[in-house]
Order: structure tokens, then C-alpha cells, then sequence
């Protein structure tokens, strides 16, 4: 798509090389249509973020306020998204749910990220930790990433903290492996060959030459971390091991009206309509950045 | 029609593999039933995952229903909660009260032919007063127990127990279920494995996928009693030849296989799917159970902020039992206040000095909690996270807690967690708590003898560790007491006091529905899930 | 190459060792033991410090895993705290219906996602490309169980073509089986198949875009034939790759499908196990899954073999 997109540009440009130079909001319009998953997946993104994090300007009421004598009422001029089984506003739950939701993703995108990142580093750097390291990792990844989180769970009692160590926990093996072979194969590059000749100390090649090269690959499966943190929150909260009722959260919004799913369609349908949304942009921008960072694909442009 | 059905089952599996469209959803509920069953002759359940075959050793409701299938008792309550005889032909009362003797039916077999003799009967009994509630104080009070013959046992008492035949009746758990000998001699702190009883529906042990389904054959030498089934007493006729119980967890699901036939009976629906399944012709919904869900706010005596005995009241005084109930229970008509510390429909369910949870005022309660001194002291509530109802009650709970200004923290945790947490006495600081509820049936808070939270014994009783040695000697003499009169005068002074001291916080109760099939007949009313004299009816 | 398979089986003992020790300690420090759940809400702390003496959870920990390390070595799995039944025959009856499952959304996912992922690669670009691209990012975004919950209520309770829940044995009745894993296995493949097609249309991408694809075409090569003789066998291994690689979390779909089914596997297995706190079983069943992963990975690199030549072990 991109590709088709950008060498008409380029064709268009060629045909009239005497056309008025493009102002700087053309080349921002151009640049979106060029990037345009980043641009599409960026945008929606930042709009969901922006509602969570206005949700307190948005007309909502305390997400914990309790009215036992209007449970389940339909979506109406006073509930907009209507009640759940406590009488709770389902309006402001899943606006204060998206906070938690997209925070429990962004932080686990965040700390997996940093710790794969040092384990991956120490890894490919220190030989004879690898093997020990790596077996380790394999175990973590061999046993089934729900039911390590859901025994975590159990360990420690539900709380923001602890879904968000549990589902750190399953990404990290990934990252780390994603990090050690990036950074094994960096190493043979000859400009890193000539720094360890030249005698630069370890923490230099590191930082100068052997992060630089884990940036992109870093970012683009974070960003596919932070969606799949989301969508593991909501399957552990689907099975009851994930966040605790009394903070809202999609996944246990979806969770509590599992069992009315026929009769109160909207309250499995609306937070799962907001989760979509978030993961389908989280993916899209990720496509993109993906595509943005290719080298192939930017030779074929 | 039955012919016409059976070519089709044949004809069917041809079909079936080349994804017909409009397959009729009667095949699916064959295969449900087991291999070869025709239509009609299995009863369906959505049951619960039935792990241990102990009814002894875990209470579990799942081993509840299981035991109800196989085994029998020596006395069954009848709907009025009297005991009446059930394998026992008769009894009668010698030496001024205090030797039973006990005379069995003819025709008793277990399940692998041998008749049912009195040394089953006793080690039963044995086995069952070593762990049960109820049973513990027969046990304290049995002298000997004395075989005179293969039918005839007698039971001769250390001191007066009035409540003998009762005990042995009950239908709460744990029961007394009679079984073979060498099965009630195993350790009670140990498992049997056997399912030999002497009931009218045999286990198919073959069958059984542990935590996902079970099913049980008709008993075919079964004796059943000619008087009609009246609680759990009464002739049981197996109405089915087989019945069979799958798990299915999700409740959505569950009801979406009754509604589609491919399950007949659905004891324990989610509460609101209920208007769904109402209004469906084929289903009916029913309030089949006699016996009510209590629920119970326990509360820490060794730890601030309830140690304060001004706290416990000014909490007391916040809730308000209807609004909380209402919260679980959508049909109001089984919204259940119960300002009792026993069974409302128990004769001792009196509001004897109740005024204290009748308040509702959370203004009036904010006063008494300040002139109590509560002075911000953390309140750690351990919530179960399943079942819903104890989900949803102990949100509720948190909710009112913290209008009242307590400085509560709802943790929540599932059912093994919580069970150890709660052993712990130390200061919340140190993993301890303040408050758990729970849930129990109504014949488990009918009396001084059942109700284990309704104590003072300090720490020596159970979880919460109320210190209240008046409660306890007001209960010991409920228990020596002969005259049925005085027991009722003293079980409410026991009420009395308890609603000055405040054990725990009685929150309400509430009961549930049965759903089924409308073609099923014999649903009688019974305290337990009794699947006993239930058949098809002509409405097929 | 059966050396190299078996090389590879016995190096990962150590690996499951530490997986066995990891979830044993785990466990272990979990609150609540098996004693808690068997003595049931209304028992006093003394029964239950007496049932749990009586089973042995009292003693410390390297006791009870040596218990347990010395069964296993004269392989036997134990028996369930709760059932008494033997372990092993707990898996082996729930092992069915989960393998039904996995294998049954595995060929769903690749039926549904290989040809379009071809189709879309050949016509890269095209409308159907993009409405290719478009459905397989919004599939992949929404929650398995909301497919399930419409899939159930289009199938089964609307036209009724198919049964909402329950799982038959194949031996006892193979139309019912069939017809009932359907629903299961679409929801549970949906999502992996958007995940496939993207990675087949962009390995074909990539393989249709070197050399020897050209050539062919230069040579006039028929399109079918230059499509899958020469450009899928060279795609496949990336294909391969990811389906290796999300088999481990299909198991995490598959624990909800088989909870909104009805299904009696594993998945369900392991929550009841987990929430009784019955330790045989669940190690037991983190044997298997451990077993299961190293057999994935061992038959996903045995068919790079088979795809690439040049691939040798």
C-alpha cells in the first residue's frame, strides 16, 4: 500500500519538476500519506489515551459509586453505557478502566522492555551466562504463559502490581531472545570488531555502538508487547485471576458481564469494542514503525 | 414417536458427517445422555465438579450431592425438619432417656449385594461424629455403641442428649450417610474410594471424568419407603435409569444448553438469567429449595478496629441488610432480611433485641463509630473473588465501609487463600485481617449446636475468636437441657446477648432457583438437591 | 537425523528439571494448601492441621519434592489430593478433547489464512490485498471469547446448526464429534489465522520478489505453478516458524474456550487444579505442557528439513 502510494509521489514529482516547492503543511499531509499506517494507528492511539486520561472532564461519576437498587439498566440519558450488576456507571468504569488497562499495558511494555533488554545485553555479552540464561528463559517460555500468570496470581493475591509483574514476566523471555540475537549478530559487524581492537571498555561498545543497533527491533515489538500485554489482561480477568474487581479494567468489566452476555450484550460489547480499537491501533502503528524501519522496504522506496 | 426417533438416531450419524443444515438439536442432547441412550431414560444436570467421594471428609457440595445418590440414612428430616426413620424401621427410648435402640428395615442391600447390617450402621456413625459439627457433640455424649443382632443396634448415651434422632437426621451437612464398614472404618482424615452405599442410584465409577462429569445408574434392589418423599424423608423412587451430571462453568453457556435441550436441570442458574428462562415455555423456574442462604460478616475480636465492641455496632448499624442483599438478588421476592442470629424459618428466628441491625442509617452509624474512638485503624476485608454472590456482597460491603469513613481495604484473593489467611491472628500489618463474609444454609445457623460462628470461646472457637463467656455458658445449658420449651427460652437469650457482644454481623439472606426442563415431573421441595422421584413426564 | 532428535529430547531434561523445581517452589509458597480446600469453609484451624499432617503437607519443602522427584522417576505421576485418581490418568483422559482443540484450530487457522495470504500476495496491492490487510489487523484485535460468544450465538442458538457446548469422544459418535468441535476450533483458530496470513503474504512477498521467480516467469512458467511448486515451499519457513512459536499460546486460548464449551481439557484442568491447590496434578500437568513445548519445537525444526535441503542437523 505504501509502496503503491509512494512511487506515484515520486512519479508525479519526476513529471513536473517545475512545480511551486511543496509549503510545509503539504509535506506534513504528504508525510502522513506516506506513513500512513503510523499516522492512522498513531492517531487513534493517542485519542483513546486522551479519553482515559480526560476521563474526569468527560462527565463521569466515581467509577466505584455503588447503586444497588438500579443494577443492570440499560444504556439511558442518565447511564450512557447503562449499569452493571452493582449499579455502577458503566460509562465512567470503562473510561477509568481504559486507564488501567492501557497503564497496565504501557507498564508492561516498559519493564519487559528494560529488563529483556539488560538480560538479552548481559546474554549475548558474558558467554558463559548465556547457556544458564537462555535455559531459563526456555523454561519460562514452556510453560503455558496463562497458567504461569494465573499460579502468580494465586502466589500474590490480585492487585495492579501483581497482574502487571505476572504478565511482565511471560514478555521478557521474548524480548530478551529478541535482544541477544539482535546483538550477536551486531557483534560481528566490522565496525564493532574495530572498537574491541581499539580497546574501547565494554560499557562503551555497549552504549555507542551495540544499543544504537537494538533501538528498532526494540520499539516495534514493544509496541506489539503493550497490545498483547492488554489482550492477556483480559483473558486472565475473563477467568477470574486477573485484576481485582474493585479497580475497573476492560478486561474485567468484559469479565462480570461474561455470564449476561445474552441479555446485557452491551456490557461484554462496549469495553470490547474500546479494546479492539486500542489493540487495531497498537498493531497498525506497529506495522508501520515496522515498515518505517525496514531497510528492504525503504530500498523498494 | 419413540420409534420414529430411534430410526432417525441411526440415520443420523450418516448425516451428521455431511454437515446437514438444520440438524435437529434432540441428537445433541442423545449424545449428552451416554452411549446408546434413547432419549428419555437420563436425566441431564449441569452439576459442579465433583472431586472427592468422601462426604465425610469434605463438605464440598459437589460430595454432598454424589453422597445423596448412593447412600442412605438412618433418619431423615421430613419438610417440617422432623426426623423421621429412614433405613431404620423404628426406634425406641429405654432407661429414662438415655438408650436408644434402633431397628433397621428388611430388604437394606449396598450396591454389591451384601445386606446393610447394624455394624455398618455404627461404624458409619462413629466415622461421621468424629468430624462433623453436630456430630462431635453425639459423640461427647455416646457411651457405647452395642450390637444386638444383624437389624438391632442400641445406642447407650454418657449423658442426656435429646437431640440424638435430630443429629442422626440432619439434613445439612455433614450428614450421617450409612455405609459398609470397611469403608467407616477407614481414618476419617482420610479418604474412602469406594462408592459402595446403599442408595437408590449406583456411582459409574467407569464413567467418571474428575471435574467435568459423573454419572449414576438406578439401583435396582432398592427398598424405597412407601410414604411419599416429604424433605429428604420419604420413599426415594428412582424415577430415571440414569443420570448424569456435566460441568459447565460458564453460566451463559449453561443456560444456553437448557434452552437448546441439550441439559434437562439446571440447579444453581445465575440470577440474572432468570428472566430469560421464565419466559421460555419449556423451561421452569422454581423455588425449589426450602432451606435459605445465610450470609455472615465474621469479624476479627483479637485486632483493632473490632475489638471495640462500640465499632462492631456502629458497623452494624451502617448496613443495611435489604440494600445489600439487593445487590445479588435481582427478584426482590427473594430479598431476605433476617435480623436473627439464627434461621429465619427456624421457630428461634426471633428479632429478639435485633434494633442494632435494623438501624440502616449510615449518619447514625458515622456518630456511634466516632464516640466508639475509631481512630482511622486499617480494616483489611479478605473477598473471595468467586462465587458471585460472595464477590458481589463483599463489594457492597467495602462500598458501605467506606461511606462509613472506615479506612478499609478490600483484598481480593480465591477461596484456598483466603482460608489460610484468615487462621492468621496477627495485626493487619502482619497479613492479618479484620473481616471475611460467608455463606452458609439456613439449616447450618438453625441452632446454638450447628451454629459454629454464634460462640464465645475466644480462641479456642472459630475464626473471629468472640471472647464472650456468658454466650458460652448460656450455650452449654441450651445443650443440657431436656425440655424443647426451655431450650427455646434460653436460644433466645443466647440472641440476646449475642446482640450486645456481636460475634459476628448477620447480613441477610436470600434463596435460590432451580431451573429444568418443563417435561420433568416430581420436583418436590427437599433442603438439598434431591434427585430422587423425578421422572419424564407425558409432555415430551 | 533420529540422533539429532534424540540429542534434542534428552537436552531438555535439565530445562524441565528447573521448571518442575520453579513451579514446586512456586506452589509452595502460595497460601493456602491442599488441606485448607479439603477441610472445607466450616472447619476449625485444628481439623485442619490435622488433615494436613495426615497428608504430609506439613513436612518442608525439599521433603515433599524428593516425595515427589522419587515417584516420578519410577514414573509415577501420583494421584490427585482430591479424586484419588491417579495423575496420569486425569491427563490422559482430558488430553483428547485439548489435542481435538489445538490440532482442530490449528488447521482452521491455516486453511483460513494460507490461501488467502497467497492470494493476497499475488495481487499485492489489489482491493483484495487491502481488504485482506484491513480484516486481518481488526481480527486479530478482538478477544477470542467475543468470537466465541457470536459464533455461538449465530451457530448455535440462531440457525441452530450446531450444538452450544459439550464435547463426544470420536470412538462413541464421530458425526457429533465433528459437528461439536467446530464452533471450539474456529474460535479458538480466528485470531491465530489472522497471524498466519500476515506472515504468508509477507513471506511470499518476499520470496516472489528474488531472482528465481522472475526467471521463471521469463521462462513462462505457468502463474499457478510458479505460485506454489516454487514460491510456497520457499515461504514456508517463516510459516512454520510462527505457527511453532503461537503454539504455546494457543494453549492460553484454549483454557477459555474450553471454559465457554464446556470442553473437558486441560486448560480447565489446570484452573481447578490451580484453585484447590492440588499439587500432584498440577505438576503433573507442567510436565506435560513442558513435554509439549519441546515436541513442537523439535517437529517444527524436523519439517525446516524437509522444507529447506540445505538445512541439515
Amino acid at each position: 500500500m505504501n509502496i503503491q502510494i509512494d512511487s506515484d509521489l515520486k512519479l508525479a514529482m519526476a513529471v513536473q519538476p517545475d512545480r511551486k516547492p511543496m509549503g510545509r503543511a503539504r509535506k506534513a499531509w504528504a508525510l502522513a500519506r506516506r506513513y500512513s499506517q503510523i499516522t492512522f494507528g498513531g492517531t487513534l492511539l493517542l485519542i483513546l489515551v486522551l479519553i482515559s486520561i480526560l476521563a474526569p472532564f468527560l462527565g463521569t461519576i466515581d467509577p466505584r459509586a455503588m447503586d444497588t437498587l438500579s443494577r443492570l439498566r440499560p444504556p439511558s440519558a442518565a447511564h450512557w453505557f447503562g449499569t452493571d450488576m452493582l449499579g455502577r456507571d458503566l460509562y465512567s468504569r470503562v473510561l477509568y478502566g481504559g486507564r488501567n488497562s492501557l497503564m497496565i499495558g504501557f507498564s508492561v511494555m516498559v519493564i519487559s522492555a528494560v529488563i529483556g533488554t539488560l538480560i538479552g545485553l548481559i546474554s549475548a555479552y558474558i558467554r558463559w551466562l548465556d547457556g544458564v540464561i537462555m535455559r531459563i528463559m526456555d523454561g519460562l517460555m514452556s510453560v503455558p504463559s496463562i497458567l504461569l500468570a494465573i499460579a502468580l496470581m494465586s502466589l500474590t493475591g490480585a492487585s495492579l502490581t501483581t497482574v502487571v509483574t505476572a504478565i511482565s514476566i511471560i514478555e521478557i523471555p521474548r524480548i530478551a531472545r529478541l535482544i541477544r540475537g539482535t546483538v550477536l549478530s551486531l557483534r560481528e559487524q566490522p565496525y564493532v570488531e574495530a572498537a574491541v581492537t581499539s580497546g574501547s571498555g565494554p560499557f562503551r561498545i555497549i552504549f555507542r555502538h551495540l544499543l544504537p543497533g537494538t533501538v528498532s527491533p526494540l520499539i516495534i515489538q514493544s509496541t506489539y508487547v503493550w497490545a498483547v500485554a492488554m489482550i492477556i489482561e483480559t483473558m486472565l480477568s475473563f477467568i477470574g485471576a486477573g485484576t481485582p474487581p474493585t479497580i475497573p479494567s476492560w478486561g474485567n468489566i468484559m469479565s462480570d458481564g461474561r455470564a449476561l452476555w445474552q441479555v446485557k450484550p452491551y456490557m461484554v460489547f462496549i469495553p470490547g469494542v474500546f479494546l479492539t480499537l486500542t489493540v487495531l491501533a497498537i498493531n497498525v502503528l506497529g506495522d508501520g514503525l515496522r515498515d518505517a524501519f525496514d531497510p528492504r522496504i525503504a530500498l523498494r522506496k | 414417536m419413540a420409534t420414529r426417533r430411534d430410526f432417525l438416531k441411526s440415520a443420523s450419524l450418516l448425516a451428521a458427517s455431511s454437515a446437514v443444515s438444520g440438524f435437529p438439536s434432540w441428537a445433541f442432547a442423545q449424545s449428552a445422555g451416554g452411549p446408546g441412550t434413547p432419549p428419555g431414560k437420563t436425566l441431564r444436570i449441569i452439576g459442579e465438579s465433583l472431586q472427592s467421594l468422601d462426604p465425610i471428609w469434605t463438605t464440598a457440595p459437589p460430595t454432598k450431592n454424589y453422597a445423596f445418590m448412593i447412600f442412605d440414612q438412618l433418619f431423615a428430616v421430613d419438610d417440617k425438619y422432623v426426623s423421621q426413620p429412614q433405613m431404620a424401621a423404628g426406634y425406641t427410648v429405654e432407661d429414662n432417656g438415655m438408650t436408644y435402640v434402633i431397628t433397621l428395615r428388611d430388604g437394606l442391600l449396598f450396591h454389591d449385594g451384601e445386606p446393610v447390617r447394624a455394624s455398618d450402621c455404627i461404624a458409619s456413625i462413629k466415622r461421621w461424629s468424629a468430624r462433623d459439627g453436630f456430630g462431635r457433640a453425639v459423640a461427647a455424649a455416646v457411651g457405647e455403641y452395642q450390637v444386638v443382632s444383624d437389624k438391632v443396634f442400641k445406642i447407650k448415651l454418657a449423658h442426656n442428649f435429646p437431640l440424638l434422632i435430630d443429629a442422626l437426621g440432619k439434613s445439612n451437612s455433614s450428614q450421617c450417610f450409612i455405609m459398609p464398614e470397611r469403608m467407616a472404618t477407614v481414618d476419617p482424615t482420610k479418604q474412602i474410594t469406594e462408592s459402595i452405599g446403599s442408595g437408590p442410584y449406583r456411582f459409574l465409577r467407569e464413567e467418571w471424568v474428575p471435574g467435568s462429569f459423573n454419572a449414576f445408574a438406578r439401583f435396582d434392589k432398592y427398598v424405597p419407603r412407601s410414604e411419599p418423599p416429604s424433605g429428604i424423608a420419604g420413599g426415594k423412587i428412582a424415577g430415571f435409569e440414569r443420570v448424569a451430571f456435566t460441568v459447565i462453568d460458564d453460566p451463559s453457556t449453561a443456560m444456553s444448553a437448557l434452552m437448546a435441550g441439550e441439559q434437562d436441570y439446571w440447579p444453581a442458574p445465575a440470577d440474572d438469567l432468570l428472566e430469560v428462562m421464565k419466559g421460555d415455555p419449556n423451561i421452569v423456574v422454581s423455588q425449589r429449595t426450602t432451606s435459605n442462604s445465610y450470609y455472615m460478616l465474621q469479624v476479627n475480636h483479637l485486632q483493632p478496629p473490632f475489638n471495640n465492641p462500640g465499632v462492631r455496632k456502629a458497623l452494624a448499624m451502617a448496613i443495611n441488610q435489604v440494600e445489600l442483599i439487593s445487590a445479588i438478588q435481582p427478584d426482590p421476592k427473594l430479598v431476605l432480611p433476617c435480623y436473627s442470629f439464627y434461621d429465619c424459618q427456624s421457630p428461634y428466628g426471633t428479632e429478639d433485641n435485633a434494633a442494632v441491625i435494623k438501624t440502616a442509617d449510615i449518619q447514625k452509624a458515622k456518630e456511634a463509630l466516632a464516640a466508639a474512638g475509631y481512630k482511622g485503624e486499617k480494616v483489611v476485608l479478605l473477598a473471595v473473588s468467586s462465587p458471585p454472590r460472595l464477590s458481589g456482597l463483599n463489594q457492597v460491603l467495602d462500598n458501605v465501609m467506606r461511606k462509613l469513613g472506615m479506612n478499609v481495604e478490600l483484598q481480593a484473593m480465591d477461596f484456598a487463600t483466603m482460608a489460610t489467611r484468615r487462621t492468621s491472628k496477627e495485626p493487619v500489618e502482619a497479613g492479618g485481617w479484620s473481616g471475611f463474609i460467608t455463606g452458609w444454609t439456613g439449616g447450618d445457623v438453625a441452632n446454638p449446636a450447628v451454629n459454629q460462628l454464634l460462640h464465645g470461646a475466644g480462641e479456642k472457637g472459630w475464626f473471629g475468636w468472640a471472647n464472650d463467656p456468658k454466650l458460652e455458658a448460656l450455650k452449654t445449658s441450651w445443650f443440657r437441657s431436656a425440655d424443647p420449651a426451655e431450650r427455646a427460652v434460653i436460644a433466645k437469650q443466647i440472641q440476646v446477648q449475642a446482640f450486645e457482644t456481636l460475634p459476628y454481623i448477620p447480613l441477610g439472606a436470600t434463596s435460590t432457583y432451580h431451573a429444568y426442563r418443563a417435561d420433568l415431573k416430581g420436583v418436590f421441595p427437599a433442603p438439598v438437591n434431591a434427585y430422587w422421584n423425578i421422572s419424564k413426564g407425558d409432555k415430551a | 537425523m533420529l540422533r539429532y532428535a534424540l540429542q534434542r529430547i534428552i537436552m531438555t531434561i535439565p530445562v524441565m528439571a528447573v521448571v518442575a523445581v520453579f513451579v514446586f517452589g512456586l506452589l509452595f509458597v502460595t497460601p493456602g494448601d491442599p488441606a485448607v480446600v479439603i477441610a472445607g469453609e466450616q472447619a476449625s484451624p485444628a481439623e485442619v492441621q490435622a488433615i494436613r499432617v495426615a497428608m504430609g503437607f506439613d513436612q518442608p519443602f525439599y521433603v515433599q519434592f524428593g516425595l515427589w522427584a522419587q515417584r516420578l522417576l519410577s514414573g509415577d505421576l501420583g494421584t490427585s489430593v482430591f479424586s484419588r485418581e491417579p495423575v496420569v490418568e486425569l491427563i490422559a483422559q482430558r488430553v483428547g478433547p485439548t489435542l481435538s482443540l489445538l490440532f482442530g484450530g490449528l488447521i482452521i487457522a491455516l486453511l483460513l489464512s494460507v490461501p488467502f495470504g497467497i492470494y493476497a500476495a499475488a495481487n499485492r496491492g489489489k482491493l483484495f490485498d487491502r481488504a485482506f490487510t484491513a480484516i486481518t489487523v481488526l481480527n486479530f484485535s478482538i478477544p477470542n471469547f467475543i468470537v466465541g460468544y457470536l459464533l455461538v450465538s449465530i451457530f448455535a442458538l440462531g440457525l441452530r446448526w450446531l450444538p452450544v457446548q459439550g464435547y463426544v469422544p470420536p470412538d462413541r459418535d464421530l458425526g457429533a464429534y465433528l459437528l461439536g468441535m467446530i464452533l471450539p476450533c474456529l474460535t479458538l483458530g480466528m485470531g491465530f489465522a489472522s497471524l498466519i496470513a500476515r506472515v504468508t503474504r509477507a513471506s511470499m512477498l518476499d520470496v516472489l520478489s528474488q531472482d528465481f521467480i522472475r526467471t521463471a516467469k521469463a521462462k513462462g512458467a505457468d502463474r499457478n505453478r510458479i505460485l506454489f511448486a516454487h514460491a510456497l515451499k520457499n515461504a514456508s519457513i517463516p510459516i512454520v516458524t510462527i505457527v511453532g512459536l503461537g503454539f504455546a499460546s494457543l494453549i492460553g486460548g484454549a483454557v477459555i474456550t474450553e471454559s465457554i464449551f464446556a470442553i473437558p481439557g486441560l486448560g480447565r484442568l489446570t484452573l481447578e487444579a490451580i484453585s484447590h491447590r492440588d499439587y500432584p496434578v498440577i505438576q503433573g500437568l507442567v510436565l506435560v505442557f513442558s513435554a509439549g513445548y519441546v515436541l513442537v519445537n523439535l517437529a517444527v525444526d524436523l519439517i525446516y528439513v524437509l522444507l529447506d535441503p540445505r538445512i541439515r542437523y
